[in-house]
C-alpha cells in the first residue's frame, strides 16, 4: 500500500504533464509565414510595377522641371544637390519594380506577352535611369533572391545598359509577334494590348536612339527604319500613366500637394513661362495654371515685403508679376490694353517666382499660382479665383511618359539633325497642335464644371506664330532651338524629354538665367546615393562622380 | 524562546558538568550591543557548553585543555574567542552575511554564496513608494551592470533596460523577464500611429513585486535558454512567494505631483519671422526686435538710425500687429466671421473691419501648456496560512494623470496565489493574475518638423517648443466654435487642437499564472512539475479628428489589436544525493517546451465622414490586415552545483534547445535548428577555507564561463511576397497589387551564440562596515543574426544574415560603506553600483559596418569601432579625419558646407555609470537619496538643432552683427580647400547674418548633424525618500501592526554640463521606444518629469 501511496503523487504529476503540453508543441516545422506568400500572379506583379515605375519618374518630373527653369522647387533651384537627394528615387525603383520586373520575367517565361511587357518595362526603366545616372548596376542588379544570390551588383558602362535594352525592345516585340496562352490582366498602361505594346516598343527605340545619337555611329539609319516602318506610337497609342483619383489610392504627386489642403500646397512655377504664354496667348494657359487669390500684397508692409516674390533679391527680371513695370509694359500697355483693377486682380494670383530666386520660404502657400487641371487633375483657372476646398478638385492626372508628340519631335531632330527626309515644318506643325488638343481634351474632360474650349482661331494663332517663328530660323540649329523651346511650353508635366534634349544640345538658349548664383554647375546628371556608395564596394569608382561635371555616354 | 533557551541550558549544562574544570563567564551581544538570549557557547571540537540566559550572559565550565570557545546564534556569523588569563569573556556576533537565498534559473533558490557568477536582488522595500510606477524604471541606479533608459515623461511610457551591455546589432537587446517562474512578454506594440508606447513590464505592479533578481551575466541565465542571452529579471510577486503563516494585511498608498522636470530659456528680444522682419505667418524667431528693445538696438548697433521701426504692420500703430487669427496681411482672410471679435473698424478705412490691433509681445507659453501631474498608488495585500498551506492576495490601482492634459496611464491589478502541502505528500503552489492596463495620451511621440526629418509623426511635439515667442498660445483661440476645426495662425496643427481632438489609447487586459507540483520521492530526489499561460490583448486605438480646413482634411481611426500568448512548461527532476559529509551535490536534470503566438489585427479607417463619433462606423474607406506569428522551442537540460567543505563550489550547466524559428520551410532536412550550449562556474569562499584576518568578515572568489544559444525571430529564413493595397484606377477600379519583400530571407539561418567568461569578488570588512563586489566580464556574440543594409541595387534593403561578433566587455563594482554607526542608533550607510562597459564591433560582416537607418537617424555598427554610434552628415574639412582641422567655407555663402557621405558622428554609449545611495537611519527615521552620475554618452539633439534653426534660445539674443565662421575658403565640388597663388589656404572673411548662420545650411537642423551632437554626460539626483516608522509602542492600542510614512522625490536636479547652453531639456529620453536598438538620439520626446510625492504603508 504504502508504494501507492507513493506512486500516486508521480502519475499526478506525469497527469499534469501530458495533460498541460500535448505533442504539437514539438513540432517544429511551422516557420513558413503564414502572412506572406513565397510567390504571386504575374497579374499582381505587373500591376505594381506600372505602379512604381510610373509614380517614381513623375515624382521625380518636379525636379527636372526645375533644372529646366519651368518651375522652382527649392531645394535644387540652385542645384545645391547631394548624395540624398535622389536616394528615395534609386532605392525605390531598384528595391522595387526592377526587383519585380526580374520576378515577371521569372514567372512569364511562357507567357510571351507578359514576357514582352516586362522587358519593355525593364528596357524603359533602365534606360531612363542611364539618362539620369550614366552608369548603374544592370547586369546583376536586383537578383539578391535569384539564383545569383549577388547582393552587391557591378555597375555597368552606360552605353552597355544602352545597347542591352536595345536587345531587350527586340526580344519584346518578337514576345509580341507570338501567341500568348492567356490574355495579359492587371496592365494599367495598355489593357494587355500586345499591338500597342510593339508600338511603345518601337517608340521606346526611337527614343533612346535620338537621346543617344550622337554616340551611336549608326543612329541615323536605324532611326531611318523605325521611322519609315511607322508602327510607333499614334495619337491613341499614348504611354500615359492614369493616378487615381481616390484619395487613400495614389494620386498626381501635383495634386496632393496642391489640392490636398497642405499648407505651401505646391512648388513655385517659374516666372518666365507665366510670362511668355500669356504674351503669346497660349491655349493651354487656363489649363495649365489655376489662380488662388486677388490679393496684392504691399511691399511697405514689412511683412508682406518677405512676402512678395523677389521681395528679397534684387536682380529679378520678372519680379512680382502684378507690379512689375517690365511685365505690365510687355503683357498690357504695349498691347494697348488697359491696365485697371481687374487686370491687376487678376495678375496678383500669378504668382510664381523668378528662376533660381531660392530665398526663404514666406506663408505664401494660399497666394502661389498652382498647376491646373492638365496634367494633375486639379482645377482650370476660372475667372474667380479662391483657393481650392481640400480634396474636392476633380484628380485623376496624368503622367504622360511617352506620347505622340514626343515622336514628333523625335522625327524633327531626325529630319534637321540626321538627314531623315521630311517636312519639318509640318511635323512642327502636328507636334503643337497634337500638344495643345491632348491637354484641351484631358482638361475638357476632367473639369467639365469649368473648363471652356479656346476657339480654335485662338489655337491656330498660337500655332501660326511658332510656325512663323519656325520657318524664318535659317539653320536648323535655330530651328531646333524654337522647337526644343514649344517642347519646353509641352515638357508640363513631364521633364525628363526637355532634360534629354537640352543637355544634348544645348537648346534653346533663351531659358532665363539664375538670379541667384547656383551653387553647383548645371545637373548633367543626378548625383549617386548616399547607401549605394557606402555600401557597394562596386561603387567605389563612383564615390567622386561630380553631377555637373561628368555627362552621359551620349552627350558627346 | 525562553523555553526554548532554558532546556538548551539545561542539556548543555548537564553534559558539561561532568568534566568542568574551569568556569567563563561573559555576555553575547549583537553588533550594536543588543545582549542575545540563547547563543550557544562551545568548546571547540568538543560538545560542551552553554548558551546565554535572558540577560545575554552565560557561564561555562571548560576542561583545562581548552584553549578555544566558538560562540554562534542562527542568522550571526559564529566567533571564535581564545581562551587567555581572563575568566570573562565579553563577545559581539556579527549578523550573517550573504546567506540569503537568491532565486536564480527556472525558480531554484540557491545560496548567494554558492554561486559562480554575479547575481543582484532587490527587495519590495526598494522599488516601492519612490513615486515611480514603472517596475523597470524603479531598478535605474540600484544595480551595476545595469542600464536603465526612460523613453520620455509620458504617463506608462516605454523604457529600456540592457544588461552588460548591448549584445545585438539590430535584434532585441532587451533581457527576458520571468514572473512566478513563467515568461512575460515584454513587447512594445506599435504600429506607428503617434504617441508613447509602453512596454510591456509595465504591466507588473511594483507594488506587487515581492523581490526582484537581476540575473546579469550568461552563467546566471544559461538555463533559461535562447532568451537569456540579454540577462534575465527574475520576479517574485507577493501571491507567488510562499506564504507565511499566520494572517497579515498590508495597505500601502502613494500620492505624487509630477511637473516637467526643465524647460529651455528662451530669448524675448526678437520676434517672429526672418531675416530681421517680423512676419506673423513665420515659424521662426529671427524677426525684428520687440517694441521695447527697437530703440536700444538701433543706438548700440546702427548709431541711432533707424534700423528697426517699431512699426510692424502698414496701417497699425507702433508696437501693434493684426491679429494673426484674423490677420490677412500674410495670407488670405481666414477666421474673420468666426471670431469678430477677434475684428475691429478700420481706422484707414472707414466702415470696414480688420483683424483687431494687438500688442507684439512675448509670451510664456509652455509654462502654461504643461499642467501639473498626479500619480496615486493604493495597494492592498492580505496573506495568510497554516502549517501546510496558505493564500495571499493582494488588489492593486495606480492612476498616473500625466503633464499634457489628456495624457495618463492607469493600471488596475488582482492577484491571488497559494501554497499546499497535500496529505500524500505533493505540494501544489499556483498563483492567477489579472491586469488591466490603459494609457491614453494626446499624439505626443518624439517628433520634429518632417521638412527636414522625413520621419516626423503628428505630434504636439513637433512644434510646441518651436512656437515663435509671441505667439499666445493659451491666450488664441485653438479651436473654430461652430465646426470644432483646428484653429492656428497658419495652416499647421494646434497642439492645443491636437491635445483636445486627437487621441491615443492603449488598453491592455492580461492574465497570467501558473502551477507548479512537487513530490518529494525521496529525501533526495524530487520530481518539479511546471506550467504556466501568459497571455495579453492589447487594444489600441488612434483618433485624427477630420476638419475642413488643414492639415488633417480627411481624418483617420487606426484601431490594432496585439493578442500574444506564451506557454512554457518546465519538468525537471533534482536530486541531492548525500555522498559524503564533505560533498554537497545537487543535480537538475529537466525539460522545457514553450510556445509563442501571436495575432496582430489592423483596421484603419480614412475619410471620416463625421467627426461626431470616434468610431470605425464613421469611416468612408476602411482597410484591414492581420498578422499571426509562432514559434515554438524545446530544450533538455542539467546542472549540477557540487560543493565542498561549505567553500568551494562547482557549477556545470548544459542545455539543448530545438527551435522552429531556425527552420527553413522549403528544406526541412538542411535546417539547423538545433544548438547545445555548456557552462561552468566555480566560487570559492576563502573565508570559510582559510583562517583570515580579522577584519576579513567574508571573501569569496568567483568565475564561470558559460555559453547562450540564441534563436531568431520567425519567418526570417524565407523571402516573401507582399499583399499591397489595391490601386484604385482613375476609373475607380481596383486592382491588386504584390511586390516582394524588401527583406532578403536566409535559408541557411543558423543559431546566436555568446560566450561569457566572469570573474569576480565579494569581500566584506569589519563586519558589516565595508563590503566589495567586484566583477569583470567579456562576453563575445557571435553569428548574429541581423538584418545587415545591402546596396539598394540587389532590390532589397536589408538581408537576414549571421555575421559578426559583438565583444562586450566590462566591470561592475558595488561597494558598501557604514561610514558612521553609532550606538546612539543613528547609521549612515552609502552604497555605489559603478558600471563600465565597452561594446566593440569584432566584426561587422562580410561588408565591414551594418547600417540601422530609422529615417531621422542613423547608427552604424562598424568593425573596429563601438557599437552603435551615430552615424551622419559633417561639415568638409581641410584634413576629413580630423576633427580640430579647420572648416572648409563656401565663399559664396560663408557657410560651411556637407561631405558627400556619413561619418560617425558621435558614440552614444556611455563612459561609466554610477549610482550613488545614501541611507541615513535614526531610529525611525530613513532618509535614503539616490544620486547618478552618467560620463559621456553622446546625444544627437533634434531639439537642439530646431530651437538654433528657429532662433529661439537665450543664447541666439545677439544677432545684429555679421558672424564669421571660422574656416578657409572651400571648393564645394571637390571638397578640397582653395589655395592661394602660394599654395596656402585661404581665410574666410565672409560674413553671414544670425539667420542664414542658424537657417539655411551651417548651425541648425539643415546643418550637418555632427553640429548637434552633445557629451551628454549627465548628474541627477534620481531619487530621495525620507521615511518614518512609528515605533511599536505608540501602536500597542491600535489595530495596526507597523506603520511607515514617507515623502519621496524623484528626478529631483540634473545637469548636462555640455549640452547646448540655456536647451536645459533632459536628454534621458528615447527616439523610438525601447524596441529599437537605437539610443543617444533625442527626437522631441514628450520631456521627463519631476515627482514629490507622500506614502504611507500600514499593516494589520
Amino acid at each position: 500500500m504504502k508504494n501507492v501511496f507513493k506512486f500516486k503523487p508521480i502519475v499526478t504529476t506525469l497527469l499534469t504533464v501530458v495533460f498541460l503540453s500535448g505533442c504539437s508543441l514539438f513540432d517544429l516545422d511551422i516557420n513558413k509565414n503564414p502572412n506572406s506568400p513565397s510567390a504571386a500572379a504575374p497579374d499582381l506583379i505587373l500591376t505594381q510595377i506600372q505602379v512604381d515605375v510610373l509614380s517614381t519618374f513623375a515624382a521625380l518630373e518636379g525636379d527636372l522641371e526645375t533644372f529646366n527653369g519651368f518651375m522652382g522647387t527649392q531645394s535644387t533651384s540652385l542645384y545645391g544637390l547631394t548624395s540624398n537627394s535622389y536616394s528615395g528615387t534609386w532605392n525605390s525603383l531598384y528595391t522595387g519594380p526592377l526587383k519585380d520586373i526580374e520576378g515577371l520575367i521569372a514567372v512569364s517565361q511562357t507567357s510571351p506577352h507578359y514576357l514582352g511587357i516586362a522587358q519593355c518595362m525593364k528596357a524603359y526603366t533602365y534606360s531612363t535611369m542611364v539618362d539620369l545616372w550614366g552608369d548603374v548596376p544592370f547586369t546583376d542588379a536586383s537578383k539578391g533572391d535569384f539564383t545569383e544570390k549577388n547582393t552587391t551588383p557591378k555597375f555597368d558602362k552606360d552605353v552597355d545598359i544602352y545597347n542591352a535594352c536595345f536587345a531587350l525592345i527586340d526580344q519584346a516585340v518578337a514576345n509580341f509577334a507570338k501567341a500568348s496562352p492567356a490574355a495579359v490582366k492587371g496592365d494599367l498602361m495598355y489593357a494587355g494590348s500586345a499591338a500597342k505594346w510593339a508600338k511603345f516598343a518601337n517608340s521606346l527605340k526611337l527614343k533612346m536612339l535620338i537621346t543617344a545619337r550622337l554616340a551611336i555611329p549608326d543612329a541615323a539609319a536605324k532611326i531611318k527604319t523605325i521611322l519609315d516602318g511607322g508602327n510607333v506610337i499614334a495619337a491613341a497609342d499614348d504611354f500615359t500613366f492614369k493616378f487615381s483619383k481616390d484619395p487613400t489610392s495614389i494620386r498626381h504627386p501635383w495634386y496632393s500637394g496642391a489640392y490636398t489642403g497642405g499648407e505651401f500646397r505646391h512648388t513655385y512655377i517659374c516666372h518666365q513661362p507665366i510670362v511668355e504664354m500669356l504674351d503669346e496667348e497660349d491655349p493651354r494657359f487656363n489649363f495649365y495654371f489655376r489662380r488662388q487669390t486677388t490679393l496684392i500684397l504691399n511691399p511697405l508692409d514689412p511683412a508682406d515685403a518677405g512676402t512678395i516674390p523677389c521681395g528679397r533679391s534684387s536682380n529679378c527680371v520678372y519680379g512680382y508679376l502684378v507690379t512689375s513695370p517690365t511685365v505690365i509694359k510687355r503683357l498690357y500697355t504695349d498691347k494697348g490694353k488697359a491696365y485697371g483693377a481687374t487686370e491687376k486682380a487678376y495678375m496678383a494670383g500669378l504668382f510664381g517666382r523668378d528662376r533660381g530666386d531660392n530665398t526663404g520660404i514666406p506663408l505664401d502657400g494660399a497666394l502661389r499660382l498652382l498647376p491646373g487641371v492638365y496634367p494633375c487633375g486639379g482645377y482650370y483657372d476660372v475667372a474667380v479665383p479662391k483657393i481650392p476646398v481640400a480634396n474636392a478638385a476633380p484628380g485623376g492626372g496624368i503622367f504622360p511618359a511617352l506620347t505622340s508628340v514626343n515622336i514628333d519631335y523625335y522625327k524633327i531632330e531626325a529630319i534637321l539633325k540626321l538627314g531623315y527626309t521630311g517636312d519639318a515644318a509640318v511635323v512642327f506643325k502636328s507636334a503643337i497642335e497634337g500638344h495643345i488638343k491632348k491637354v484641351l481634351d484631358y482638361g475638357m474632360a476632367t473639369d467639365a464644371a469649368n473648363a471652356v474650349r479656346p476657339t480654335q482661331a485662338s489655337i491656330d494663332a498660337y500655332v501660326n506664330l511658332w510656325l512663323a517663328r519656325f520657318n524664318s530660323a535659317t539653320t536648323p540649329d535655330a530651328k531646333l532651338a524654337i522647337a526644343f523651346k514649344q517642347l519646353w511650353f509641352s515638357s508640363y508635366g513631364n521633364g525628363f524629354e526637355f532634360y534629354n534634349a537640352f543637355r544634348r544640345t544645348g537648346l534653346p538658349t533663351t531659358i532665363q538665367e539664375h538670379v541667384l548664383k547656383p551653387f553647383r554647375g548645371y545637373p548633367l546628371r543626378l548625383p549617386y546615393t548616399q547607401t549605394e556608395l557606402t555600401l557597394n564596394p562596386n561603387a567605389a569608382a563612383y564615390k567622386n562622380v561630380a553631377f555637373d561635371v561628368t555627362p552621359i555616354f551620349w552627350k558627346k | 524562546m525562553k523555553k526554548l533557551s532554558l532546556i538548551l541550558t539545561m542539556v548543555l549544562f548537564i553534559a558539561g558538568f561532568a568534566v568542568a574544570q574551569r568556569t567563563i563567564t561573559g555576555t553575547v551581544a549583537d553588533a550594536k550591543g543588543e545582549l542575545m538570549v540563547g547563543a550557544s557557547v562551545l568548546v571547540k571540537g568538543t560538545t560542551t557548553g552553554t548558551v546565554t540566559d535572558i540577560d545575554g550572559k552565560f557561564t561555562v565550565s571548560v576542561p583545562a585543555e581548552a584553549k578555544t570557545l566558538v560562540f554562534s546564534f542562527a542568522g550571526y556569523q559564529s566567533k571564535e574567542m581564545a581562551l587567555g588569563a581572563s575568566s570573562v569573556i565579553n563577545v559581539n556576533l556579527a549578523e550573517a552575511l550573504l546567506q540569503e537565498l537568491v532565486v536564480t534559473a527556472i525558480g531554484i533558490q540557491r545560496d548567494k554564496k554558492a554561486l559562480g557568477y554575479s547575481a543582484t536582488d532587490l527587495k519590495s522595500e526598494d522599488l516601492v513608494q519612490r513615486s515611480e510606477t514603472d517596475p523597470i524604471r524603479a531598478i535605474a541606479g540600484k544595480v551595476a551592470g545595469v542600464n536603465i533608459l526612460g523613453g520620455g515623461g509620458a504617463p506608462g511610457q516605454s523604457t529600456r533596460i540592457n544588461i552588460r551591455g548591448v549584445s545585438s546589432f539590430t535584434g532585441n537587446t532587451q533581457p527576458l523577464f520571468v514572473v512566478d517562474g513563467i515568461p512575460f512578454d515584454n513587447s512594445v506594440n506599435s504600429s506607428g500611429q503617434g504617441s508613447q508606447f509602453s512596454n510591456r513590464a509595465f504591466d507588473i505592479d511594483p507594488n506587487n513585486i515581492e523581490s526582484l533578481t537581476i540575473l546579469k551575466g550568461a552563467a546566471a541565465a544559461a538555463l533559461y535558454g535562447s532568451r537569456a542571452t540579454n540577462g534575465v529579471v527574475v520576479i517574485t510577486t507577493k501571491s507567488g512567494k510562499k506564504s507565511k503563516k499566520g494572517m497579515e494585511v498590508s495597505y500601502s498608498s502613494s500620492f505624487a505631483a509630477e511637473q516637467i522636470s526643465n524647460l529651455p530659456n528662451y530669448q524675448n528680444k526678437y520676434t517672429q519671422g526672418s531675416s530681421q522682419n517680423y512676419n506673423g505667418g513665420f515659424i521662426g524667431n529671427w524677426g525684428a526686435p520687440f517694441p521695447q528693445y527697437v530703440d536700444e538696438i538701433n543706438a548700440k548697433y546702427y548709431n541711432g538710425e533707424p534700423r528697426y521701426s517699431k512699426t510692424y504692420a502698414a496701417g497699425y500703430a507702433e508696437g501693434m500687429i493684426p491679429h494673426p487669427i484674423t490677420g490677412i496681411t500674410f495670407t488670405i482672410p481666414r477666421f474673420q466671421s468666426v471670431f469678430p471679435e477677434l475684428m475691429e473698424d478700420d481706422p484707414n478705412k472707414p466702415g470696414t473691419l480688420r483683424a483687431k490691433a494687438i500688442a507684439l509681445k512675448p509670451y510664456n507659453f509652455l509654462q502654461e501648456f504643461f499642467q501639473q501631474g498626479l500619480l496615486a498608488e493604493n495597494s492592498l495585500t492580505f496573506n495568510g496560512g497554516g502549517e501546510n498551506a496558505g493564500l495571499s492576495a493582494t488588489i492593486s490601482r495606480m492612476d498616473n494623470k500625466g503633464i499634457v492634459e489628456n495624457m495618463n496611464s492607469s493600471r488596475t491589478s488582482l492577484s491571488v496565489g497559494g501554497n499546499a502541502k497535500l496529505a500524500n505528500g505533493l505540494t501544489v503552489s499556483g498563483s492567477v493574475n489579472y491586469v488591466n492596463t490603459g494609457q491614453t495620451a494626446p499624439p505626443v511621440a518624439p517628433s520634429a518638423y518632417t521638412d527636414y526629418y522625413g520621419s516626423g509623426e503628428t505630434s504636439i511635439f513637433s512644434r510646441l517648443f518651436y512656437l515663435p515667442r509671441n505667439v499666445d498660445l493659451m491666450g488664441w483661440p485653438s479651436e473654430n466654435p461652430v465646426t470644432g476645426d483646428n484653429v492656428f495662425y497658419r495652416n499647421l496643427e494646434n497642439p492645443r487642437w491636437l491635445v483636445k481632438n486627437n487621441r491615443y489609447t492603449s488598453n491592455v487586459n492580461r492574465g497570467f499564472g501558473s502551477l507548479t507540483l512537487n513530490y518529494d520521492v525521496t529525501p533526495w530526489m524530487s520530481l518539479t512539475a511546471k506550467g504556466g499561460i501568459n497571455n495579453y490583448t492589447d487594444n489600441q486605438k488612434f483618433y485624427q479628428r477630420p476638419t475642413t480646413n488643414a492639415p488633417f482634411v480627411a481624418g483617420g481611426i487606426f484601431q490594432n489589436s496585439y493578442t500574444r500568448t506564451e506557454l512554457d512548461f518546465n519538468y525537471f527532476a533534482s536530486f541531492t544525493p548525500k555522498l559524503s559529509q564533505d560533498l554537497d551535490v545537487r543535480l537538475i536534470v529537466g525539460m522545457n517546451q514553450n510556445q509563442r503566438s501571436s495575432i496582430s489585427q489592423f483596421i484603419s479607417g480614412q475619410n471620416l465622414f463625421t467627426s461626431s463619433i470616434d468610431n470605425l462606423t464613421a469611416a468612408t474607406t476602411k482597410f484591414a490586415s492581420d498578422n499571426v506569428q509562432k514559434q515554438r522551442l524545446y530544450a533538455v537540460y542539467a546542472d549540477a552545483t557540487i560543493g565542498y567543505k561549505n567553500f568551494l563550489y562547482l557549477g556545470l550547466t548544459a542545455r539543448n534547445d530545438f527551435t522552429s524559428t531556425l527552420v527553413n520551410p522549403l528544406n526541412l532536412a538542411a535546417s539547423k535548428n538545433s544548438y547545445f550550449y555548456p557552462g561552468a562556474s566555480l566560487s570559492f569562499v576563502a573565508s570559510d577555507a582559510f583562517q583570515l584576518p580579522d577584519f576579513v568578515s567574508f571573501a569569496k572568489l568567483r568565475g564561470s564561463w558559460t555559453q547562450v544559444g540564441n534563436e531568431a525571430s520567425p519567418y526570417q529564413t524565407s523571402t516573401v511576397y507582399n499583399f499591397l493595397n489595391p490601386f484604385v484606377t482613375s476609373t475607380g477600379t481596383n486592382t491588386n497589387r504584390a511586390t516582394l519583400g524588401n527583406i532578403l530571407g536566409n535559408a541557411g539561418l543558423v543559431n546566436e551564440l555568446t560566450t561569457e567568461i566572469e570573474f569576480g569578488t565579494d569581500l566584506r570588512f569589519f563586519r558589516k562596515r565595508v563590503g566589495i563586489d567586484f566583477t569583470w566580464y567579456k562576453r563575445n556574440s557571435t553569428n548574429q543574426i541581423t538584418r545587415s543594409e545591402v546596396p539598394r541595387s540587389s532590390g532589397f534593403d536589408v538581408q537576414i544574415v549571421n555575421a559578426g561578433e559583438i565583444q562586450n566587455k566590462g566591470v561592475e563594482l558595488g561597494l558598501t560603506l557604514v561610514p558612521i554607526q553609532t550606538s546612539g542608533g543613528f547609521t549612515w550607510e552609502t552604497n555605489i553600483n559603478f558600471t563600465r562597459n565597452r561594446s566593440l564591433v569584432v566584426d561587422a560582416g562580410a561588408g565591414g559596418e551594418i547600417v540601422v537607418d530609422q529615417g531621422a537617424v542613423k547608427v552604424i555598427h562598424r568593425t573596429g569601432e563601438q557599437l552603435g554610434q551615430l552615424f551622419g552628415s559633417k561639415n568638409a574639412r581641410v584634413d576629413n579625419k580630423d576633427k580640430s582641422s579647420p572648416l572648409l567655407i563656401n565663399k559664396t555663402t560663408g557657410m560651411p558646407f556637407i561631405l558627400s557621405t556619413n561619418e560617425i558622428i558621435g558614440n552614444p554609449y556611455a563612459d561609466f555609470n554610477l549610482g550613488w545611495i545614501n541611507t541615513l537611519t535614526y531610529k525611525g527615521f530613513t532618509l535614503t537619496t539616490l544620486f547618478d552620475w552618467k560620463q559621456g554618452g553622446d546625444i544627437f539633439s533634434i531639439t537642439a538643432a530646431s530651437l538654433l534653426l528657429r532662433g529661439q534660445l537665450a543664447n541666439s539674443q545677439d544677432r545684429e552683427a555679421l558672424r564669421v565662421v571660422p574656416g578657409v575658403y572651400g571648393n564645394p565640388a571637390t571638397f578640397t580647400a582653395i589655395l592661394d597663388d602660394k599654395g596656402s589656404p585661404i581665410k574666410n572673411t565672409t560674413g553671414a547674418n544670425a539667420f542664414d548662420t542658424h537657417f539655411s545650411d551651417g548651425f541648425g537642423a539643415y546643418g550637418a548633424e555632427e553640429v548637434n551632437v552633445y557629451d551628454g554626460t549627465t548628474f541627477r539626483l534620481r531619487e530621495i525618500v525620507l521615511g518614518y516608522s512609528l515605533p511599536a509602542k505608540f501602536l500597542k492600542k491600535t489595530p495596526i501592526g507597523s506603520l511607515r510614512l514617507s515623502v519621496s522625490g524623484r528626478n529631483l536636479w540634473f545637469k548636462v554640463p555640455n549640452m547646448l547652453k540655456d536647451l536645459n531639456l533632459d536628454p534621458e529620453v528615447l527616439p523610438y521606444g525601447s524596441a529599437v536598438n537605437v539610443i543617444g538620439v533625442d527626437l522631441g520626446a514628450t520631456p521627463t518629469t519631476r515627482r514629490f510625492g507622500i506614502n504611507l504603508y500600514a499593516t494589520f
